[in-house]
């Protein structure tokens, strides 16, 4: 009982950190027009079938690779396909693998992180130099060998991107929780007796909120543009489906005579991430009013 | 510090032995079959057996790994399936390719990257300041291989300046556009990174110090803070330094630059175990001596700095 | 006035002879070629890809040639050879004053050590397949023998091959790159780097190789049939078509690829469509149709796949209409072609009609396979739109070549798109690897081909052998183990100055030695 009063008392204080970082948070123009673009782009990953105008594996081989027209604002590619209704769908892979790796990462993270941190002693060094030894790899080089290794497919695109992606949130969330650690309240919870796992998940994690929130959206960023990477290198999702990367990569032999194919898909990718980065940016100043300059 | 430093490389070796090891896991989980694969299309089943014989490819695969750390102790990485090649002497040939794109790339994204960094921060919250940094935000957001491509239909294919891609005879001009590439994104980073530790340090009081002994602005800028913000950047030139020698994938591939990305895509491709361990395990050591030449620069660069 | 008529008269008739000259071919220069990727070897032994055995065939010489201008067989290092009655023992006489480029000269020994280097278990050999037919060459890879008891040395001019059963198209095989005779002690000297240093009787020296950048080749004065024209060949490795094809513009290649993407614009272009050269080749594209997995198994499956096919319109656009629609296993212009036959129909209805015959009326799921080149991953895309049409949902797994080359070798794929170019211009080498049961990767096992392709590799009459494989093409209409595509025609640009080149088929027939640069033209 007593020491839900403990947390109740933290909550208190959280909340309002919460409300005024919102308040900060919509002041900052360029964050604010981050999470427009975000909104919007979840807005039409959504509801693709209805906003493209062609259906996007629609082949139509005799109007292959035509530029842009009032029919096809965005041109065909080389099987006659609508681009701007590939351009579409490709949002929905970019904003599911961008979310669901991020997830994977932050629960793989946390959870090591966490351990780590609080146990200390052999389980942090363990926990640690296995987060060194996939922080010495090249990380592109084992994103493309664990791709081939598990072959095709998303779900093989996410483990691979989660693979490399946690490292990271673990090593930060880790500092949190040894910063932690040793302030009054959790000391005070161990002293009422408080088991373990209740003590990281309820009065330390909580204080990592907020630098995880900055990190899951500036990694969604990354994980777009590392997903963005492996379609151009021809490793991501399955054919038909659109994304793109792969667009950009079927583009690419055409890039002296049809210049605009690599064009649209690329201005997305780019959309899309500067979002999340914007978005981030202006999270991190308002989480940390401390960092604001 | 000498103690220090051999602390350090001691903890070198279990990090070193991890990464062997997930890439022999990884070898062996990873569809396909080298041997196959080499000997083409008609070659005979008998032989292509006694080659995996030869080559203990038939041993499980611990025995194989510790074979090859054996090996590897004796300084021999093996040879290529494909070339037949050692393997040592492949990686010394891709390197100098890397390492020339990787300098070129840190000289411009230091250069740009510091000097527009020290511009924002002088002109802070000024529109100038606003600007450079959602460009700089910008170029982070844009992918790299696209970027690049970009850059080829302008410099190369609609103004026929520069080549479109390859080493050609080795000029500098087919080092430019891929060097840009590189360098662009660094440099964004770079100027984020200096901007914010150059604000940082300007508000703190020895600066406000400094500058009421009557010293101009300027040299307080570039003296104090810029000295100060010398270590994050060194960690950044550092880190990029490092993964840039480890061949960056999709600029090598974008431009054919004939580099170590390249040259390990190839291999993990081709199934061609000695190269592809042979390669990781340089790449993790390239990436392990940086971090730790970035760690004992800080004590150059910040006397207050000590190891122990 | 008349010093101005002689001073005319002069430079009237050293240009005539100038034009007159040019017509002969021109000593020296250099040439300056591409390749799309680094060598994988210039060793004989292990020449089993397109280029390492294109290059290993300028270093060295085999015992006989293609001919530059024709798919026959003509002598190289041998100048004759008689075969026994029995059609078992092949004897070659051996050319005489032939030297290696190390200056030592080459004989009957060589060519023994060469077919017994072949088969030695510790060379490991991919091109064993090539010469089983030889007494004693298993016996030689068990290693219970050293050296190929079939292959003997008469004398320093004279080399005897002793055959298990008549083999047809043993001058054939000796075409191919692994045949080409090797120094013994230059092998020995070097071991597993001898393709380093490469050192051989044919046309050019291997002067210079950067790995992944260039090799340079120089012309061999004292080359039996005469030097090269041209001095030098400067090799550079350029992988994408679009450097390659800019590098040309710039005039520093001599031929440029034409990238697909880019066809129109040059078959187009009012100064290039002149030097632009097609070529015919000896190429198969199918889709494989493996009778071993459900539900292909069912013949009116495999031919409702080929009705689902609109491979005209394919070949017309994707293709650029360069390539010619196939009937059969065999490409125009091969022996044994037929032209009666007519390629199945695009017949999407027929499809759907003999998809419900077979029990699937909803369609069926499969998998489609494909290594991950750009071209064939495009190609796959298609077949895959196309199925969806008739009902049939085909997955495509894009993998490496490591991967799905293993994998169609075991037989396990389903549904693969793959093609087929010739070892030598000859039916068979298309017949035996696709259609016969021993080693098939689409479950044949049609007892009437087996038949019909065992009695090809005995028969020595050619007619015989081309009137076989009309029957087999006949044969797999019905069967249906493939859906045909089409036969390939490369599409090459080349320097105005470039003179005489050879246009071969067959990878491994041009050396090089015919070629020369007009400098006038330059």
């Amino acid at each position: 009982m007593e020491n839900t009063n403990v947390l109740d008392v933290k909550m208190e204080k959280g909340r309002s950190l919460w409300y005024d970082s919102w308040q900060r948070l919509k002041k900052n123009p360029t964050a604010m027009f981050g999470l427009f673009l975000i909104i919007f782009l979840g807005f039409v990953a959504i509801f693709a079938p209805l906003l493209a105008p062609y259906d996007p594996n629609k082949i139509s081989l005799r109007e292959n690779v035509d530029p842009p027209s009032r029919a096809h604002w965005f041109g065909t590619d080389y099987y006659g396909r609508d681009i701007l209704s590939r351009i579409i769908y490709g949002s929905r892979i970019s904003m599911t693998v961008g979310f669901v790796v991020q997830f994977i990462t932050l629960v793989i993270g946390v959870t090591l992180g966490a351990v780590a941190g609080y146990f200390g002693g052999k389980v942090d060094m363990l926990i640690m130099r296995f987060t060194d030894v996939i922080m010495s790899f090249p990380g592109l080089l084992l994103i493309i060998a664990m791709r081939v290794a598990l072959g095709p497919g998303l779900f093989n695109v996410f483990i691979a991107l989660s693979v490399v992606g946690w490292t990271g949130k673990a090593r930060l969330v880790r500092s949190q929780v040894l910063a932690i650690r040793e302030q009054d309240f959790v000391e005070a919870a161990r002293a009422l007796g408080v088991k373990t796992h209740r003590i990281i998940i309820r009065h330390i994690l909580p204080n990592c909120i907020a630098p995880m929130i900055v990190s899951v959206t500036m990694g969604i960023a990354g994980a777009i543009m590392s997903e963005a990477g492996l379609s151009f290198l021809g490793l991501g999702v399955q054919k038909p489906i659109p994304s793109w990367g792969s667009i950009i990569n079927e583009g690419l032999q055409y890039i002296r005579v049809a210049p605009w194919y690599t064009l649209f898909p690329g201005f997305a990718i780019a959309l899309t991430v500067l979002g999340f980065n914007l978005l981030g940016d202006g999270l991190r100043d308002a989480l940390d009013p401390r960092l604001k300059h | 510090m000498f103690e220090y430093l051999i602390r350090r490389l001691v903890m070198m070796i279990p990090v070193l032995l991890g990464v062997l090891f997930i890439t022999f896991l990884l070898m062996f989980v990873i569809p396909g079959d080298p041997i196959t694969n080499m000997m083409g299309q008609r070659a005979n089943d008998e032989v292509i057996e006694r080659i995996r014989k030869d080559l203990h490819l038939d041993d499980p695969w611990y025995i194989q790994f510790f074979n090859y750390i054996g090996r590897t102790l004796r300084g021999d990485l093996g040879q290529s399936f494909v070339t037949h090649r050692p393997v040592a002497v492949e990686i010394l040939e891709k390197l100098p390719n890397t390492a020339r794109l990787a300098i070129s790339t840190m000289i411009v994204a230091s250069i740009m990257g510091i000097l527009i960094g020290i511009l924002a921060a002088v002109f802070h919250n000024t529109w100038i300041d606003r600007t450079v940094m959602v460009f700089a935000l910008i170029f982070i957001s844009t992918p790299v291989f696209w970027f690049g491509l970009i850059l080829i239909y302008i410099f190369s294919i609609t103004l026929g300046w520069l080549p479109i891609s390859g080493m050609g005879d080795g000029s500098i001009k087919y080092l430019i556009l891929p060097a840009i590439t590189l360098g662009t994104r660094s440099s964004a980073f770079l100027a984020r990174m200096t901007r914010s530790t150059m604000l940082e340090v300007i508000r703190q009081d020895f600066i406000r110090t400094a500058r009421s002994k009557g010293l101009s602005q300027k040299i307080v800028i570039f003296k104090h803070a810029l000295k100060n913000a010398m270590i994050p950047i060194i960690t950044i030139l550092g880190l990029d330094f490092a993964s840039y020698l480890n061949g960056s994938v999709l600029t090598e591939t974008i431009f054919g630059w004939p580099g170590f990305g390249r040259y390990v895509v190839q291999a993990i491709n081709k199934r061609d175990f000695q190269v592809i361990a042979g390669s990781v395990m340089i790449g993790a050591i390239i990436f392990v001596v940086a971090n730790l030449l970035v760690d004992l620069s800080y004590g150059f660069l910040d006397p207050r700095i000590r190891y122990d | 006035m008349r010093s101005r008529v002689t001073i005319l008269l002069i430079v009237v008739m050293v240009m005539l002879s100038m034009t007159v000259l040019a017509a002969d071919p021109q000593y020296g220069g250099t040439l300056n070629l591409r390749n799309s990727s680094d060598w994988d070897t210039l060793d004989p032994a292990y020449a089993s890809g397109f280029n390492a055995g294109a290059m290993a065939v300028k270093i060295f010489d085999g015992l006989v040639r293609f001919d530059y201008y024709s798919n026959d067989v003509v002598p190289s290092l041998a100048t004759d050879w008689t075969v026994s009655d029995d059609r078992l023992i092949w004897t070659f006489n051996l050319r005489k004053g032939v030297k290696f480029h190390n200056g030592r000269e080459f004989t009957a020994h060589d060519v023994k050590f060469s077919f017994d280097r072949l088969f030695d278990p510790e060379v490991a050999s991919p091109g064993t397949w090539a010469y089983d037919m030889i007494v004693g060459t298993d016996a030689a890879l068990d290693g219970t023998t050293e050296g190929v008891s079939g292959v003997t040395v008469v004398d320093d001019h004279t080399v005897q091959f002793q055959l298990k059963y008549p083999f047809g198209l043993f001058l054939k095989h000796l075409t191919l790159p692994h045949a080409l005779i090797v120094p013994q002690e230059v092998v020995e000297k070097y071991g597993d780097l001898f393709s380093e240093n490469a050192v051989g009787t044919g046309p050019w020296k291997l002067i210079e190789w950067e790995h992944d950048d260039h090799i340079i080749l120089e012309a061999n004065e004292d080359y039996f049939e005469g030097r090269p024209y041209v001095d030098k060949v400067y090799y550079r490795v350029i992988p994408e078509d679009l450097t390659a094809v800019a590098e040309f513009e710039a005039g520093n290649l001599d031929f440029g690829p034409i990238p697909t993407a880019e066809f129109e614009r040059w078959i187009n272009d009012p100064i290039w469509k002149d030097y632009i050269v097609k070529q015919t080749e000896l190429s198969t594209y199918y889709l494989a149709l493996n009778q071993n997995v459900k539900p292909l198994d069912d013949v009116r499956v495999r031919k409702a796949i080929a009705h689902a096919i609109d491979v005209p319109t394919i070949i017309e656009t994707l293709r650029n209409g360069t390539d010619t629609l196939a009937n059969g296993p065999l490409p125009p212009g091969m022996e044994g072609y037929s032209a009666e036959i007519q390629p199945v129909e695009y017949d999407p209805e027929k499809a759907r009609q003999l998809l419900k015959e077979a029990g699937y009326p909803d369609g069926l799921k499969i998998e489609l396979w494909t290594s991950n080149t750009t071209d064939r991953v495009q190609m796959t895309g298609v077949f895959q739109a196309f199925l969806a049409d008739v009902g049939i949902d085909a997955e495509i797994i894009e993998s490496e070549w490591a991967t799905f080359y293993p994998a169609v070798k075991e037989g396990k794929v389903p549904m693969y798109y793959l093609n087929w170019y010739a070892d030598y211009a000859d039916p068979y080498n298309f017949l035996q690897p696709l259609l016969y049961s021993k080693g098939s990767r689409v479950g044949m096992n049609d007892p009437l081909i087996d038949q019909m392709i065992d009695e090809m590799e005995r028969t020595s009459n050619p007619l015989v052998r081309y009137e076989l494989a009309k029957r087999i093409a006949q044969r797999t209409f019905e069967l249906q183990p493939y859906v045909w595509l089409f036969h390939t025609t490369a599409y090459t640009l080349k320097q105005p100055w470039i003179q005489d080149e050879i246009w071969h088929q067959m990878y491994d027939a041009d050396k090089l030695t015919t070629i020369w640069i007009d400098d006038s033209k330059k």
